[in-house]
């Protein structure tokens, strides 16, 4: 079953039901605000404002890739707050541009169910929670657009994928669903027939102009033999022959400094090793499609491994790197493999087996890696040599990546970076960071993790790439999502100067404070990412909290006033994202009258 | 004598179980609109006044001084009247502090209002509106994002919508915005 053709009604999964994508309005953009509503109501949608973020540049993906900055969604339904809307609206918005998204009053030829989040830095798609209810949720709906014998995608992300309710799978694939897991928006944009365009280009092309076939997700075979002919072809004329690359060129140059920078690694010649030659007949790639019960979706385990390699979802390394296994790696011919370290990538290609290709790129790995310096603070896991993807299928043992919610700064508490407030850190960290990170180039990042340690990028392409790279570090290494504090030389988190900062704030962290009114502090905390946060709790417990203040000292007075009404001998205990240790003289007691 | 004096007692406590009673069964004065009611209004974003109240507000100049008094402690920022030579409706107003937009739709019927406020960390919580002749509409906005921005969609055919509208396309009305 085809979905490239056609027009495509998208449904958005949600606990409570499908939520149908009723109307995309292209308005005028003078209005320089897109909103979300309910069925063509004055009723906006809780998303609404995430909305926004989404389409604008230059949080989000929208405007960038479609060329228009204004537009008007219409939902039947409430879509809480969260982010698995995302990849649906992004599909929305590129069968618009396309003239294939089937709007209310239109005939749609099929359905996309979809959900999964959208990470604007590179589109990769990440998982969501409670899959098994919204496909429970919407079976009659799909069954019902079955039976009306129109095509049904399913889509889920690849985190999603051991989610999925067999039962309700078997039974809507019997019918003829189809179902797809991706990992990256463009595969879901293959099986539609469209490549998804890059940022600052007007909209998509068909799939025939497209340069890369697809990578993870495969609706139908022929595709798939039509892109593996062509080394089959090669493979009958050309004798096998190692070559090997030397990359020291500037481009390769500019990623080493960038690394020594960050990491303290003395510079070497190399970053990249190619072998090419031969290629021998190429593997048969692992479709992630379903479209017959007897071929049940199989989960990652662990995460990303037995997928399919896309090269933009590739952790730690730069932009350019993940461009070059884009453009060099992928079209190489077999066989290949691709080992890195944290901070930098080598593949060989051409080997006359899987096995020797894999042990060549290791051992290139090995042989090639630069050192870390005994000041660079780096960690053995930090530059021990993975075996990334074997040919094109992920391979790697680093999974799990931790990484935090977007937005990944506070911009409201943005002041002057100085070494000596950086918090949870000691004397000798501090003095380090005023070594390494203020004194390094931009675009830098800072990043620290639940212990303390700090991660650095410098002399980075972006700020934006500063910060995923340091966040995906220190989030696999920590095992723990950690906090961007300071970008270029700003500190772009609420770093509390009033108290001493003790570690991060967890919803688990205020001991005896009962559990309801940990959750509403948490609640509270969560629902405002700008400006100052505290939390005060008094001698029996009471949360006294103030969200969104103007200053680090407003935050604290208001907490310590809102828990003074309900509580006495209140002491300060979160302020931004961290728990803290009152000092005496830093967070005053109210008056008993205020009590 | 004696039977003159308890026949006046007896009459007096007659008149006065009658006077008492009487008393009893008169209803309740009504509250009057008072300063409770001007700091729940103010305070509270959903509270909206009555035209009754209104008009009590507005017919008594001492609890028009205290509306203005309590008024200015809850006041962020303030939107003017527009210079005199604006006339007709206007689609945009300015404030220390900020800006106002309306904006049509492509949906028939409805407008986007859109609200930036140049600090969005304390972002104002409802916006007042009066006008000339000195009606006055509240409407409480919702969080304003990042960016400091508000944006409503407000339907024309709506009662409520229509008279926000009105006022705040209205260059002689003035705003009030408050936490």
């Amino acid at each position: 079953m085809s979905f490239t053709a056609g027009k495509l009604r998208v449904l958005i999964a949600t606990t409570n039901g499908p939520v149908e994508i009723q109307l995309l309005t292209e308005e005028d953009p003078v209005i320089g605000r897109c909103v979300a509503c309910i069925g063509g109501t004055t009723e906006t949608a809780d998303i609404a404002a995430a909305y926004h973020a989404f389409v604008v540049r230059p949080t989000g993906v929208i405007e960038g890739r479609f060329g228009h900055a204004c537009y008007r969604l219409d939902v039947s339904g409430r879509i809480d707050a969260g982010s698995s809307w995302q990849l649906g609206v992004l599909a929305a918005h590129a069968l618009l541009a396309a003239g294939r998204l089937a709007q209310e009053n239109d005939v749609a030829d099929g359905i996309l169910w979809v959900t999964g989040s959208v990470r604007p830095v590179d589109l990769t798609v990440g998982g969501v929670s409670h899959v098994p209810e919204k496909l429970e949720s919407s079976l009659d709906r799909l069954k019902q657009e079955i039976k009306a014998r129109r095509k049904v995608l399913l889509a889920v992300p690849v985190d999603n994928a051991a989610d999925v309710s067999p039962s309700a799978t078997k039974e809507l694939l019997a019918l003829g669903a189809e179902l797809i897991t991706v990992s990256h928006a463009q595969p879901l944009f293959y099986v539609l027939g469209m490549k998804l365009p890059e940022a600052a280009s007007k909209g998509p092309v068909p799939v025939s102009s497209a340069v890369s076939p697809p990578q993870e997700a495969v609706s139908a075979a022929p595709p798939q033999e039509a892109v593996s002919a062509k080394p089959r072809q090669e493979a009958a004329s050309t004798k096998p022959q190692r070559r090997v690359y030397a990359w020291a060129a500037a481009a390769a140059l500019v990623g080493i400094v960038g690394a020594g920078a960050v990491t303290g690694i003395p510079q070497t010649g190399l970053s990249l090793l190619q072998a090419g030659g031969t290629a021998p007949p190429s593997g048969p790639a692992m479709a992630t499609t379903a479209s017959q019960p007897s071929q049940p979706i199989q989960p990652s385990q662990p995460r990303h491994v037995g997928v399919q390699l896309v090269p933009e979802t590739i952790p730690f390394i730069k932009a350019i790197d993940r461009q070059r296994v884009r453009d060099e790696y992928l079209p190489a011919p077999n066989y290949k493999a691709l080992a890195m370290t944290m901070f930098e990538i080598y593949f060989v290609s051409g080997l006359p087996s899987q096995e020797a290709a894999d042990k060549a790129a290791m051992e290139a790995c090995e042989n090639l890696k630069r050192r870390p310096s005994a000041d660079s603070g780096l960690s053995e896991i930090e530059y021990r040599c993975d075996l990334f993807a074997s040919g094109t299928t992920v391979v790697t043992q680093r999974t799990g990546i931790a990484m935090p919610p977007l937005p990944w700064v506070n911009v409201s508490v943005q002041r002057p970076f100085v070494s000596a407030e950086l918090p949870m850190t000691s004397q000798e960290g501090k003095d380090a960071a005023e070594r390494r990170y203020r004194r390094a180039s931009r675009s830098k990042a800072l990043v620290i993790g639940p212990g303390g340690r700090f991660y650095l990028s410098s002399a980075e392409s972006s700020p934006e790439e500063a910060m995923r790279r340091s966040l995906e570090r220190c989030g696999y290494v920590s095992k723990s999502t950690c906090l961007v504090v300071a970008v270029d030389d700003s500190y772009v988190a609420a770093v509390p100067t009033l108290a001493k900062v003790v570690g991060f704030y967890r919803q688990d962290a205020l001991f005896g404070v009962q559990t309801e009114e940990r959750a509403e502090v948490a609640r509270r905390l969560a629902a405002s990412n700008e400006g100052w946060h505290a939390v005060a709790l008094g001698a029996t417990r009471r949360a006294g909290t103030k969200v969104g203040a103007i200053s680090e000292r407003s935050a604290v007075d208001g907490a310590m006033e809102n828990c003074a009404m309900y509580d006495r001998d209140c002491r300060i205990a979160v302020i931004g994202p961290f728990l803290v240790e009152a000092q005496s003289a830093a967070a005053p007691q109210p008056t008993p009258g205020r009590q | 004598m004696t039977t003159e004096t308890e026949n006046d007692f007896a009459h007096r406590a007659d008149q006065l179980y009658a006077a008492r009673s009487a008393l009893a069964d008169t209803k309740r004065p009504q509250r009057r609109f008072g300063i409770a009611e001007i700091v729940q209004f103010l305070n509270d974003p959903s509270r909206s006044l009555t035209s009754e109240e209104q008009r009590a507000l507005f017919a008594d100049p001492r609890l028009r001084a205290d509306y203005r008094r309590l008024k200015a402690q809850a006041t962020t920022f303030e939107m003017p009247a527009l210079a005199a030579a604006s006339s007709g409706n206007v689609n945009a107003r300015r404030f220390d502090g900020g800006s106002i937009t309306i904006h049509p739709s492509r949906i028939p019927g409805q407008l986007y209002v859109i609200l930036r406020f140049n600090w969005p960390a304390n972002s104002p919580r409802a916006m007042l509106l009066e006008g000339a002749a000195g009606d006055l509409v509240k409407r409480a906005l919702p969080s304003a994002d990042q960016q400091g921005e508000v944006m409503m969609v407000l339907d024309e055919n709506n009662d409520a919508d229509a008279g926000f509208l009105r006022l705040l396309s209205d260059p002689t009305s003035t705003g009030t915005f408050v936490v």
